[in-house]
């Protein structure tokens, strides 16, 4: 009996769908048992990455023709470099400073305390869904990430934290609804209040976050930095975290709701630090 | 001829896995922004047959889940349905008609995030203005995407001049 091109279709069309339910259900089981799954990890490592780098690597020449390169650029990175060395004798001095640090506690016989890590790493897929901001990082030399691992960006200021672990590491950024950071607020040009204003800094998708359940009496202006809190097991305190741009206040519940402008830019994160 | 459209398609899928996790992002209008799988699944679509076009829906849907590393099977239905999408419109309206790519992307862009939103539900106001968002990018994308697989995956049979099929018909009629 010779089946028809309709039959073979239907069979073809329900082995797919069966492929798809089999490989959900795969997933599921392995994310159970606290497990990443071969074929993502399949993916991310022998798919995206190699593809990412060589693309990285084919744009890399091009970055060498500076004549090219648009005035405000040229400029930029004239002011970025001046930037690195004044950081460079600030690092220097921070050293110098850790180090007499290290002596008196030496003398006063306090405990020595582990100086944090921080690794390098290379973004290759930066919120690729539209339901999710989160970004696929690779860290360097056989290093694998730990799950809370702190991702910072460049410019130092808090990005997100590993939420699945591995070579490919999954981070969740500090930008999407599902993230909520222990935050408080750093007056600018006015002295510090008595008591700290703390809130939880929740993500707003773009790259704002909404600054919750502040007091009502809370002297909060736009322009005020927020850094973390430290409260919470995840995030060490006092990294910067970005901007007041708004505050509102819900008369309803007396409480203030800030708006947090990103110090990082999320649509363009390329290379990241990561904190054990 | 299939296995050239076989390999066609998966190195379309992996090109546009790279642009999704790369330049998506970066090229994204406020919520709008292109969805360069969905993309690439509908152009199979409409080039390929029926079982193509939902074998590119499941593979688009494990790179994207393993990419967003949440909801894996609202991914892979949300493209399987993609597929099965731009597979009907193919049958429908002809591939040689601009309109197919556009009425296809549209259908499919349209399924694909009702499947989503009935799998994972969230914000409907965020639903609906993402999804009108991306729907404006890729029906925006779609031309350019077809009209550069289109000569691989489906090319056009060149026609012999007239006279040369007139004489050949005449042979065959003598023949006979």
């Amino acid at each position: 009996m010779r089946t028809s091109r309709k039959d073979r279709t239907s069979l073809a069309v329900i082995i797919i769908v069966l492929l798809g339910i089999a490989f959900t259900l795969y997933h599921k089981h392995e994310a159970h048992q606290g497990r990443v799954d071969r074929i993502t990890t399949l993916v991310q490592r022998f798919v995206l990455m190699p593809e990412t780098r060589a693309i990285h690597g084919l744009m890399a020449p091009g970055r060498r023709f500076a004549p090219f390169y648009p005035a405000s650029l040229i400029r930029e990175n004239t002011q970025l470099r001046a930037r690195v060395a004044a950081l460079t004798v600030e690092n220097e001095q921070l050293r110098e400073q850790a180090q007499q640090m290290e002596e008196m506690r030496k003398m006063l016989m306090l405990p020595d305390v582990a100086p944090s890590i921080l690794r390098a790493g290379e973004v290759i897929a930066l919120k690729p869904s539209s339901q999710r901001d989160n970004a696929l990082v690779t860290l360097g030399n056989g290093w694998v990430a730990r799950e809370r691992d702190i991702v910072i960006g460049p410019s130092g200021a808090l990005a997100g934290q590993v939420v699945r672990a591995g070579a490919v590491c999954d981070v969740l950024l500090i930008t999407d609804p599902q993230s909520s950071v222990g935050a408080k607020v750093v007056q600018v040009g006015r002295p510090a209040p008595h008591k700290a204003i703390v809130g939880i800094a929740q993500g707003a998708r773009g790259s704002s976050l909404d600054l919750v359940d502040l007091p009502a009496d809370a002297d909060i202006k736009v322009g005020d930095s927020v850094v973390t809190s430290g409260m919470g097991t995840v995030f060490p305190q006092d990294i910067p975290i970005g901007s007041v741009t708004s505050v509102k206040l819900d008369p309803a519940r007396s409480l203030k709701t800030a708006t947090i402008e990103t110090i990082n830019d999320f649509n363009s994160l390329r290379k990241v630090f990561l904190r054990r | 001829m299939i296995l050239k459209s076989i390999v066609t398609a998966v190195a379309a899928l992996l090109v546009a896995a790279v642009l999704q996790a790369d330049v998506s992002v970066r090229i994204a209008v406020g919520p709008a922004r292109p969805d360069f799988l969905l993309l690439t699944v509908v152009c199979i679509g409409l080039l390929t047959s029926t079982v193509f076009s939902l074998a590119s829906g499941l593979l688009a849907g494990i790179v994207m889940a393993a990419l967003a590393g949440i909801n894996y099977g609202t991914f892979i239905a949300s493209r399987i349905a993609a597929g099965w999408v731009s597979a009907q419109v193919a049958r429908t309206i002809s591939r040689e008609s601009l309109l197919a790519p556009l009425t296809a992307m549209a259908a499919a862009t349209v399924a694909s995030r009702v499947v989503t939103f009935l799998m994972a539900p969230g914000s409907l106001r965020d639903w609906a203005v993402t999804s009108a968002g991306e729907l404006l990018y890729n029906v925006a994308l779609v031309l350019p995407a077809y009209m550069l697989l289109q000569p691989i995956l489906r090319p056009k049979r060149v026609r012999e001049p007239y006279e040369r099929r007139l004489r050949r018909h005449v042979r065959r009629a003598s023949m006979r």
